[in-house]
């Protein structure tokens, strides 16, 4: 057992740290959604105004209606995101100067045992997932707060061999800490409602011996001082239901994950804490890196069916959002604790991975429709439900506005009538058609990118920028982000177009393992899986370009967008591409500077397991048969079998004799899986593996028997 | 071993019990042991006694034999050291099992294994302090979902689509229907 003394011990900044929980009374805070919301009507209004006198100065047609129309809610969205990025910005510069210092309150004292770390997995990679859980255990036991708490990894998994290798790592691990009491594992034989089932479960079984619960993903890394600080918060107001920490991305796979792990970085501090602007204790759960209160969670947030049938209606999918609005409903604040930095997580590597995430998400999303106006819950949880709902179908409201567009133009261009520019309907403006079209091109080009220059600005005044590799590196990375960015844009809304009408019509989103190491994809995958955004992107290049030329112009970063989709894929793949940029310190971030010693200790530990997986005689299933060790040790983990009628005695023994026929790789692993789960059947058929020695049996089977023997005798050949 | 080789038991061949070796060793090396030493003299004792069993050759085959005397002896000596007189074999071994695994990496084991009384006091008190706690004991909360009303809007929406479930071809139809005014739509404004 691993423990440290005292001088090896970090000091817990305790009330000096970063604050959790902002102490704003009703009045600011009232004040401040005035502010916000009354700036945002002005700003969506003004450009709302504009864009329609523009339109009919051109003479308004029913097509320029529709465009307006179409162009609202996409301006309403534009406007809500500028603002956020801007108050944040003015509230970082509020928090900068009113900094806490050392030893203004003590912290309170924290009950052992009173926090849960639950992780959450689904064929995932093994060596991973502990190798993480070891640097978060080390890191809490060199805080010296490891007391406080218990780890619980509540595997989904299905996959057989991947199933025995985290029960191998998982008693690895148990030695290797000496945590015995500390670190369980437990494998749910039925995965009802995905993950907010799974960690349901865990809370009908274990939830009252805990008062928090901190919700990891698999690829979740906390530090032990940003857990210490959300307990401790979670003491100090009894009224807190949810602390949701903001992740950044870290461990980059490719330049794809780089790209985000810059953008998480460098630029959402000042959105964060401008959401925590205006929602205050109305925040939001995104499902991982936050602690729950666990006695409101179970008493007010076990998910409810939506109505009718999935995958619109049925089991919500995306359960978090969900959560947040039922503890809201209890009268549990929810809060964003965006001064945390010591919480991270791991991109996809690439865009087809985003992809496939974003289409579960998008489902999950679409599937809040049914909540906007459900009885009893806040305002602040309908405007979350609205913004994700809006992040979807905003693309095909903006794909359609592309499409109207160019079907007004070409009627246009198609009349042959010249255009006659009427004066503005604005009051006392006088200026020309040509002044108005760039006002608005200026103001909506500020709205996109001016939050950018305000990420910019604001690492600049905190001083941060050698953290990014330096003023001159960081403009030029948030230049290639800009230009990365504005080039996926169009990729994302085609894309998400088609998830929003295939999720409507009823398609189902599968959930897939998410594949987190591919890099160097190949063109053909990119190809196959992207063409079909390259071919619209030379559709609407063809069709801009057959009404005015001028146009294909103006439509040409959405069209390279598409176009581009397939190269810039595999480009941003390319472990080559990452070495370079690594090495010339672009898409450079603070955690590359000065890692957290919690996630220094990732990659050793992943080595370290991998290398203890390989060394095994036998692997995966074959172990939990064979191996006597592993087979006591899986054995241990199943519940005994509660059918114990004739009929499932007769076909267990079916099923035996099957697999001591053809091996146990002839099953579906579905099957296979399901028959691991019966403790007795496996008990019996380790027993007649080594105690049998009949000329059917299999050759795999005697031959991975004899993988232990150090000589081959004559067995081999009867 | 040496009378095994000389004075095999009837029924049996030495090939059947160079089978029986293999196995017995495999299973050892499979518990851990490396010692090639201690192997060899472990394997030469379990197929001495195993010889000795009764109706070998007839109504039990020579690996059966060995592996149950293995087991038997395996299982013997872990009541002993967990001092657990009362255990069915069965759980015993793997229990047994368990203990071993749990012993940390590079602890030196093997020359307590299947020995007599007394053992070292550290080897002892390891193997009965490792037991396989899983978790802890079940202390469970009540988890249902409280009544939520969507709303009128929301109730509105599924009767109109429990109504399309209930008539497919009515959905069917008014889905082209929305996809012919769409392509119209199209057509009519491009002109």
């Amino acid at each position: 057992m691993t423990t440290l003394n005292k001088s090896e011990r970090r000091a817990i900044p305790g009330a000096s740290g970063p604050l959790v929980i902002e102490q704003v009374g009703p009045v600011i805070v009232f004040f401040r959604r005035l502010v916000f919301f009354t700036s945002w009507f002005v700003l969506w209004l003004g450009g709302a105004l504009v864009w329609l006198d523009l339109l009919w100065r051109t003479g308004l047609s029913e097509l320029k209606w529709v465009i307006w129309l179409l162009y609202l809610p996409l301006h309403a969205q534009l406007v809500f995101g500028f603002l956020q990025a801007f108050y944040g910005f003015l509230i970082r510069r509020k928090r900068a100067r009113h900094r806490r210092t050392a030893g203004d309150e003590k912290p309170p004292a924290l009950k052992p045992r009173s926090t849960v770390i639950v992780i959450p997995v689904y064929n995932e990679d093994p060596p991973e997932v502990f190798a993480r859980i070891r640097a978060i255990y080390r890191d809490l036991e060199s805080c010296g707060i490891l007391d406080v708490f218990e780890f619980f990894v509540l595997s989904d998994t299905r996959d057989p061999d991947c199933w025995v290798q985290e029960e191998q790592l998982w008693l690895q691990l148990r030695r290797e800490l000496g945590a015995m009491d500390r670190l369980h594992y437990r494998r749910r034989r039925h995965n009802l409602a995905r993950k907010s089932g799974n960690i349901s479960d865990f809370l009908r079984k274990w939830g009252r011996n805990y008062t928090y619960m901190v919700v990891l993903d698999a690829d979740s890394l906390m530090t032990g001082e940003t857990l210490h600080a959300l307990v401790t918060a979670m003491v100090a107001h009894p009224n807190a239901g949810l602390i949701q920490t903001v992740p950044r991305q870290i461990r980059p796979a490719s330049p794809f994950a780089r790209l985000m792990q810059f953008t998480s970085a460098f630029y959402t501090p000042i959105f964060a804490a401008g959401l925590r602007f205006w929602h205050h204790r109305g925040g939001n759960y995104w499902g991982h890196n936050a602690i729950i209160r666990i006695a409101p969670f179970c008493d007010a947030c076990e998910l409810p069916r939506l109505p009718w049938r999935e995958p619109i209606g049925g089991q919500i999918l995306s359960h978090d959002f969900v959560e947040a609005a039922l503890m809201r409903r209890a009268g549990y604040d929810v809060y964003l604790a965006d001064a945390l930095h010591g919480s991270f997580e791991e991109s996809p590597p690439h865009l087809l991975a985003h992809l496939a995430r974003d289409r579960r998400w998008c489902q999950g999303n679409l599937q809040h429709l049914w909540l906007l106006f459900a009885r009893g819950l806040r305002w602040t949880s309908r405007l979350h439900f609205l913004n994700g709902i809006l992040a979807y179908v905003g693309s095909a409201l903006w794909f359609g506005f592309l499409l109207v567009s160019l079907l007004s133009l070409n009627r246009a261009v198609d009349s042959g009538l010249s255009l006659i520019v009427t004066p503005s309907a604005l009051p006392s403006y006088r200026g020309d058609l040509n002044e108005e079209s760039l006002a608005l091109l200026a103001f909506t080009g500020l709205l996109l990118f001016a939050p950018k220059w305000l990420a910019w600005l604001d690492a600049a005044l905190r001083g941060k920028m050698h953290q990014f590799g330096g003023y001159g590196r960081a403009t030029l990375s948030m230049g290639l982000e800009t230009l990365f960015s504005t080039l996926h844009a169009p990729i994302m809304m085609f894309y998400h177009t088609l998830f929003v009408i295939t999720s409507l019509l009823g398609v189902r989103a599968e959930w897939t393992t998410q594949n987190r190491t591919l890099s160097d994809m190949p063109w053909g995958v990119a190809a196959k899986a992207l063409g079909s955004a390259s071919v619209c992107g030379i559709l609407l290049a063809m069709g801009s370009y057959s009404i005015d030329p001028i146009l294909m112009a103006w439509f040409s970063p959405i069209i390279l967008g598409l176009i581009l989709a397939v190269p810039m894929t595999v480009i941003l793949s390319s472990a080559s591409v990452d070495h370079a940029l690594r090495s010339a310190k672009i898409w450079y971030v603070p955690e590359e500077a000065n890692p957290p010693s919690v996630v220094k200790g990732v990659v050793p530990g992943i080595f370290q397991y991998r290398a203890v997986l390989d060394a095994l005689p036998l692997k995966g299933a074959a172990a939990a048969i064979i191996d006597p060790g592993v087979n006591a040790l899986h054995t241990a983990l199943q519940e005994p079998c509660s059918d114990t009628s004739k009929a499932f005695a007769g076909a267990r023994k079916e099923v035996m004799e099957a697999i001591l026929k053809n091996g146990w790789q002839a099953l579906p692993p579905k099957e296979l899986a399901e028959w691991m789960c019966d403790r007795e059947a496996m008990i019996e058929l380790h027993y007649r593996i080594w105690h049998v020695n009949e000329p059917l049996r299999h050759p795999d089977i005697t031959r991975q028997l004899l993988s232990y023997a150090t000589r081959f005798p004559g067995e081999a050949t009867r | 071993m040496g009378s095994l080789t000389t004075n095999i038991p009837f029924g049996t061949t030495l090939a059947d019990w160079d089978v029986a070796y293999v196995r017995v060793e495999a299973y050892f090396i499979a518990l851990g042991l490396k010692n090639k030493l201690l192997l060899s003299r472990l394997v030469s004792e379990v197929l001495s006694a195993a010889a000795q069993c009764e109706g070998i050759g007839r109504t039990k085959s020579t690996v059966a034999a060995a592996v149950d005397e293995t087991e038997m002896r395996v299982a013997n000596w872990f009541r002993e050291v967990l001092a657990l007189p009362a255990e069915p074999t069965a759980s015993l071994l793997r229990r047994g099992r368990l203990a071993l695994l749990l012993l940390p990496d590079n602890y030196s084991w093997e020359s307590e294994f299947l020995t007599r009384a007394p053992w070292s006091p550290p080897f002892v008190e390891q193997m009965r302090r490792n037991y396989l706690d899983v978790g802890p004991s079940f202390n469970g909360s009540l988890m249902v979902a409280r009544n939520l009303d969507f709303g009128p809007v929301s109730t509105l929406a599924e009767g109109g689509l429990r109504q399309l479930d209930r008539h497919p071809r009515l959905r069917i139809a008014l889905g082209w229907m929305l996809l012919i005014g769409l392509a119209s739509f199209i057509f009519f404004a491009a002109r």
